[in-house]
């Protein structure tokens, strides 16, 4: 389990997360939505051990992010960063390898790495130097390098929990369901898959739960058609919102008027 | 799949074919140094005397003063290139040189206060610790000047150009003040010493100086060295690196004290030598690349050969007289941290 209790995070004079209890499980996809600055990407890096909890407890595998090394932490789980960059010198498939631990023989980390870009659809470009690649290929590549380190600590033996933070920011539509689609994968492999999201259409189509995230707090967690009603997201974002049905998918349209 | 995985170049030189003519280009700059000089000496001879095999004044010459120069120059060349690696890693900014950064001021300020004060200072030390009262004191300015440096330019694990340089400007311009105001408070002799020093030179080198700085330098290796994959993630930003299981405050500490021990060694030496700690990195990473494995120690063989070339210039330049190294390597490093300048401005 990778969970929260009564996860409270000082940010300033204000709360960037108020008293959260929150869980995610093994082979289980949540989605974490909900408007700018409500406290999306500090849960999650609470959760990843990056930030100190205030108060209340973190806990990965039933042990405290604080007491494993970033060495132990980094075979348990990736992170996907917000807006991830640099290693702009490398190739992609360097970059790919850039989070595999050395204990992992050569030979293997470049089928791992591999792979990894061929998951998000990048395995053609694998020696293009990161430098002459458009922003969202860019973007992918550092989703690659975070899939092939979840799956290299996985080969140590861990490799529990992706943690991904807007992965789908600034890829078009297509990208978007290759990259969740590969982050779907992991988790039908068993890893627990916790992702900050923007498009509710896109957490409903892709994740098994999504929570509402309000002020610093969790203020609905379930079932995407159970969270996701009409009412629940107009209030939040405070713009009226259509909920639909397309093809079996929820469709989310907000309803912006022009003037 | 049965298929081989071709090896990867990406436009790039194989590191080891770099190393391996970076190696014969020192060396021969090495034979070069023992035996050009006022009295040339054959290569053959140069070598029977640097093995104590040749006649009484020729193995003075190379014995005395051109192998502990040498020993000097090599210590000096790959010290300063690997520091400056480090640093640039570290500060995720390519324009990071010890010179530029107030490193190397730091360990002026620290050499300068062991010059004008030593005597006081030396009292309190045993006897075998005097020889390395110089390179300590140069040590601790180049760790508190480090120390500062980090503090000072980063912003949320990012060091912006503008600000690497600003804090650069501040860190060069108080040590230069507080030289001065050791300066203005040093006896004539102390002057002397001073300002001869304050040009960069191996010149003074005698083989106690040459060995302690080499040793010093020697031990700031292993962390330099072997940092090379947490500085290639490093490169990612702080947060990522984290994620990617680098320890990431041990190991600023780490290559931070390292660059500190390598910085102030040479300085305390040789006096400020800067633009090799830029130069080297980046031709480094212009025939290899940015990987760390391979850029660090052909950083290193680009410094040497950096050096002992342009010690040697100024040998031959206008004997018997000697102009400070220096001032030659400022000649090639200014114009050459210009076009950086204005090719990083091109690029953003």
């Amino acid at each position: 389990m990778l969970e929260a209790q009564g996860l409270t995070l000082r940010r300033g004079d204000g709360l960037a997360l108020d008293a959260v209890d929150f869980a995610v499980r093994r082979g289980e996809f949540v989605a974490v939505i909900g408007p700018n600055g409500a406290g999306k990407s500090s849960l999650l890096g609470a959760l990843s051990g990056a930030l100190r909890p205030s108060e209340g407890a973190v806990r990965i595998d039933g042990g405290n992010p604080a007491r494993f090394g970033a060495r132990q932490l980094s075979r348990k789980r990736a992170v996907l960063e917000q807006n991830p960059e640099g290693a702009l010198g490398f190739a992609l498939i360097e970059l790919a390898q850039f989070a595999i631990p050395r204990e992992i023989a050569p030979a293997e980390a470049r089928r791992i790495a591999e792979s990894a870009l061929e998951a998000v659809g990048l395995r053609a470009m694998s020696r293009r130097l990161v430098r002459h690649l458009s922003g969202g290929e860019r973007h992918r590549g550092h989703m690659a390098r975070a899939l092939a380190q979840l799956r290299a600590g996985r080969a140590l033996g861990a490799g529990e929990w992706l943690l991904l933070d807007e992965p789908t920011a600034s890829l078009d539509l297509a990208h978007q369901g290759a990259i969740l689609r590969a982050a779907r994968a992991a988790a039908d492999e068993g890893a627990g898959v916790l992702a900050v999201l923007h498009d509710p259409s896109l957490a409903a189509a892709f994740a098994d739960r999504v929570a509402l995230m309000a002020a610093g707090r969790i203020v609905a967690d379930g079932a995407p058609e159970a969270v996701l009603t009409p009412e629940r997201l107009g209030a939040l974002y405070g713009v009226p919102v259509h909920i639909g049905r397309a093809g079996g998918a929820l469709a989310i349209t907000p309803l912006h008027q022009k003037h | 799949m049965s298929m081989a995985v071709p090896a990867l170049r990406v436009g790039r030189l194989a590191p080891v074919g770099v190393a391996a003519a970076l190696a014969g280009l020192v060396a021969l700059l090495a034979l070069l140094t023992l035996t050009l000089g006022p009295v040339p000496i054959p290569a053959e001879r140069a070598l029977a005397a640097l093995f104590g095999e040749g006649g009484a004044a020729e193995t003075a010459i190379v014995q005395g003063v051109r192998a502990p120069r040498l020993l000097l120059g090599l210590a000096a060349g790959v010290s300063l290139a690997v520091s400056g690696a480090a640093l640039q890693g570290l500060l995720r900014n390519p324009l990071a040189d010890p010179g530029l950064v107030g490193v190397t001021a730091g360990a002026s300020l620290g050499a300068v206060t062991a010059i004008v004060l030593g005597a006081a200072l030396a009292a309190g030390l045993l006897a075998p610790l005097r020889p390395y009262l110089l390179p300590l004191a140069a040590f601790a300015g180049a760790a508190a000047a480090t120390g500062l440096l980090f503090a000072l330019a980063r912003r949320r694990g990012e060091t912006g150009t503008a600000t690497l340089i600003l804090v650069g400007v501040a860190l060069n311009a108080v040590a230069a003040a507080l030289i001065g105001l050791l300066a203005y408070l040093s006896s004539e002799q102390q002057l002397r010493e001073l300002s001869l020093w304050s040009l960069g030179s191996l010149g003074g080198a005698n083989w106690t100086m040459a060995l302690v700085a080499a040793l010093l330098a020697l031990l700031a290796g292993p962390p330099l060295f072997t940092a090379s994959r947490a500085l290639d993630l490093l490169q990612l930003g702080e947060r990522a690196a984290f994620h990617a299981g680098v320890e990431v405050e041990r190991l600023k500490l780490r290559l931070g004290l390292a660059v500190a021990l390598g910085v102030g060694a040479i300085t305390a030496a040789a006096g400020p030598i800067g633009f090799v700690g830029l130069v080297a990195p980046h031709l480094a990473r212009l025939t290899v690349g940015p990987a760390h494995g391979a850029l660090v120690p052909v950083a290193a063989l680009y410094g040497a050969a950096l050096v002992v070339a342009a010690d040697l210039a100024v040998r031959l330049v206008a004997p018997p007289s000697e102009p400070p190294i220096g001032l030659a390597l400022s000649l090639i490093g200014g114009p050459f941290f210009l076009w950086l300048i204005l090719r990083s401005r091109d690029d953003a």
